[in-house]
């Protein structure tokens, strides 16, 4: 009798852990892809740092930056948000659609406003 | 070495680490903010030019930093002497950016410091929402954003999320790109001067150095850089 | 004589009933600080003027019961009177129990509950309350190691953590009264005695807690416990409430004499409000004096029941006394212009208001079920009780 509920125990549990691919899978069969995301730069050119180290590294620049701007008040450097804005006015368009990609929501954006839609 | 012997010393150690506050002795070591400077800012206000029922700095405040409504950074209160008769004068409050400040003493992770020109921050980032900071300052500046907001009056400057104490910080924004705070911009009759404390030839130290003003609750030793004339 | 400890079955259908109410219960209360954390603290009934409220009196009330059992517990290690010897497991569990639910009840209060981790890696050495941050943590540690070191039966382990253990309380609960008596700009935070005070409220309400729950206890576990320890320990009870109630007085009277102190003493104490129904029916009277004459009369000072009646009034009244500590003094205006009559509309000079709100009370009842729920648990998983507790 234990054995047959620890045998089905088991088994909930494998379903349960396996719930996410199991979903997708329902939604949209074997093999279905999330598309990529499909990022616009409102101003295309150079940007501060090397694409591939700003896209592993940005949030740990404006940690930094935030650090050195708050606690010893040296503003407007080539890191800070308000010089990110000058190439990607976009919120929507660039910043939002990796964040929903990967599913994470910094909450940077709760208290500095950063425009979702063309220009304010 | 047996193993016995060995466990015995590693569970000491850990028991050690466990009571001992390293990664806060750690943190000692970090040395952040440094409190001296050349500059020392601060401000006077002339309650004889403050027109009673005026709330225009307060409002300037408000809509600069995007204060929620039942917060204030700035206050206009009403005083009157104890006295038969005695009549109500506003005198506006804030933040006093104190040289020895309590919140800055008892802030339980430094999320309120001083910077180097000598005005008190708040480093949002930080703040945990505690409200010790609250209890023990004196004048009663600081408020706690009890309820989320959606809107920006002022887009160019971040809100506060719920959960985190704020208060005025001189516009530190604006006195960072060498303008005034908004209050001293916005004041029609020129009550406030804001500037350097430690610059003998700025208006400021000028009246300072005349005598004529006074802080409020001196005796409490926290050494406030807001002063009053004709208190 | 040897007392042997043994886990309790925990197989009735009353067990069972107590373990779901107190999940119940438990998850209420952290369903409502769910609330509070996303949509604000503007759900409680805290504001500008009156910044910590319930969540806070809640945490330095378990704080101080926690202390107080655990200097209970080292009675027998520390103090030498080792008839006590059969409680000091279930003491010293419950200590670590209550330092948890008093934490939990702090971390649940904070505005940004996710940030507490900076409070471990950003010590401030200037601030009471970060240091109180790693005593408490340090508390919980060495109450581990105690009952550790009772479990494996190593004497001289207990009496060595037993006393780290006893020092370290003291210093927890002087830690915690000094959050209020250094700060210097509230007249009715700011006093030298309130450390020493929260020290002999801790101690009271934990022997007053240790007594209600022992015989609780041992009844529903049906062992045998011999009056003569409760009434030992209720001896011990009466000189504490005395000791409270000395310490008060000076501490009122201190701050009448003065005139700089004595508008906010009079608010306190003689201007009619709801502060002063707390002060003097919940503390004074059920909390120190009701208490005191029960367990002075001879007719009444060696009966089970009215000694238990006395514990629950004492439990009562430490309670009051941890509310007449945090929030008079906030509801009192700081007083910005000695001689000025002052209003604004920050409430400068004015009374503040607060009133406990149902999320607040669902909280605390919930924090309470926790630690509940936890002891309940404990005793089934540890060799917590003795099988009898003769003296």
């Amino acid at each position: 009798m234990k054995k047959l509920l620890a045998i089905i125990g088991v088994l909930i549990f494998l379903v349960i852990i396996t719930s996410p691919v199991l979903l997708n899978v329902l939604r949209g069969g074997v093999g279905h892809k999330v598309p990529k995301p499909d990022m616009v730069i409102h101003k295309p050119g150079k940007c501060v740092e090397e694409t591939n180290y700003m896209r592993a590294n940005h949030m740990d620049i404006l940690k930094k930056e935030r650090e050195k701007v708050v606690r010893c008040g040296r503003r407007n450097t080539a890191h800070s948000l308000a010089n990110c804005r000058t190439c990607h006015a976009n919120r929507e368009e660039f910043c939002n659609r990796c964040h929903n990609y990967v599913g994470v929501k910094p909450e940077c954006f709760e208290c500095h406003y950063y425009s979702e839609g063309r220009g304010r | 070495m047996d193993r016995r012997t060995f466990l015995k010393i590693g569970g000491g150690l850990v028991l050690g680490a466990a009571i001992a506050p390293l990664p806060q002795l750690v943190s000692l070591l970090r040395a952040e903010d440094t409190a001296s400077g050349k500059t020392k800012l601060g401000m006077v206000i002339d309650l004889n030019k403050c027109k009673p029922g005026c709330t225009i700095c307060v409002d300037a405040c408000r809509k600069e930093n995007n204060v929620p409504p039942d917060n204030y950074w700035l206050r206009v209160a009403n005083i009157k002497p104890k006295f038969p008769n005695a009549q109500n004068r506003p005198i506006p409050l804030l933040c006093n950016h104190c040289e020895d400040p309590f919140c800055v003493k008892v802030c339980l992770v430094k999320a309120s410091f001083k910077r180097k020109d000598g005005i008190v921050l708040i480093d949002e980032h930080r703040c945990i929402g505690c409200r010790y900071c609250m209890i023990v300052c004196p004048y009663k500046s600081r408020s706690f954003v009890f309820k989320k907001t959606n809107k920006w009056t002022n887009p160019d400057v971040p809100k506060r999320m719920h959960g985190v104490v704020e208060k005025c910080n001189f516009c530190v924004h604006r006195i960072d790109k060498g303008l005034m705070p908004a209050c001293v911009d916005a004041c029609p009759e020129k009550a406030m001067v804001f500037g350097n404390l430690n610059n003998s030839q700025s208006e400021i130290a000028k009246l300072i150095a005349s005598g004529k003003t006074k802080t409020i609750r001196p005796d409490l030793s926290s050494k406030p850089k807001v002063y009053y004339l004709g208190l | 004589m040897k007392i042997y400890f043994t886990k309790i079955e925990g197989k009735t259908i009353r067990f069972y009933l107590l373990v779901a109410v107190l999940t119940v219960l438990a998850s209420g209360g952290l369903y409502s600080s769910y609330l509070m954390y996303t949509k604000g603290h503007y759900l409680t009934g805290m504001n500008n003027q009156v910044p910590w409220g319930m969540p806070i009196v809640l945490t330095i009330y378990l704080i101080g019961l926690s202390a107080g059992s655990l200097v209970l517990s080292s009675l027998s290690s520390v103090f030498g009177q080792t008839e006590y010897k059969s409680f000091a497991r279930v003491a010293a569990y419950l200590a670590a129990l209550l330092l948890v639910g008093a934490l939990l009840s702090l971390s649940l209060d904070l505005g940004r509950p996710e940030r507490i981790t900076m409070a471990f890696f950003y010590l401030n050495p200037t601030s009471i309350f970060s240091w109180n941050g790693f005593l408490y943590s340090a508390y919980i540690v060495i109450c581990i190691v105690y009952l550790w070191a009772m479990f494996t039966e190593r004497a001289k382990w207990v009496k060595a953590i037993g006393t780290l253990a006893v020092v370290w309380a003291i210093c927890v609960h002087s830690g915690t009264g000094a959050i209020f008596g250094f700060v210097s700009g509230r007249e009715l935070y700011h006093s030298p005695l309130t450390p020493p005070s929260f020290v002999a409220a801790a101690l009271s309400s934990g022997t007053a807690l240790i007594i209600i729950l022992l015989l609780l206890t041992f009844k529903c576990t049906k062992r045998y416990l011999d009056p003569q320890l409760i009434i030992g320990l209720s001896r011990l009870l009466v000189a504490f409430i005395l000791v409270v109630f000395y310490l008060i007085v000076i501490e009122n009277l201190t701050r009448l004499y003065a005139p700089a102190t004595y508008e906010a003493a009079h608010f306190l104490l003689f201007s009619g409000n709801e502060y002063c129904l707390v002060f003097w029916i919940g503390l004074i009277l059920i909390g120190s004096i009701i208490p005191a004459i029960i367990l002075f009369n001879p007719k009444t000072k060696d009966s089970i029941g009215w000694i238990v009646f006395s514990s629950v009034l004492v439990v009562i009244g430490v309670l009051c006394e941890r509310f007449i500590i945090v929030i008079p003094g906030q509801v009192f205006p700081v007083e910005l212009f000695p001689g000025y009559e002052v209003s604004s509309p920050f409430m400068d000079g004015a009374i503040g208001s607060y009133l406990i709100s149902p999320l607040e009370v669902i909280q605390a009842v919930g924090i309470l079920a926790i630690v509940g729920l936890l002891y309940v648990l404990g005793l089934k998983l540890f060799a917590l009780l003795p099988t009898e507790a003769k003296k």
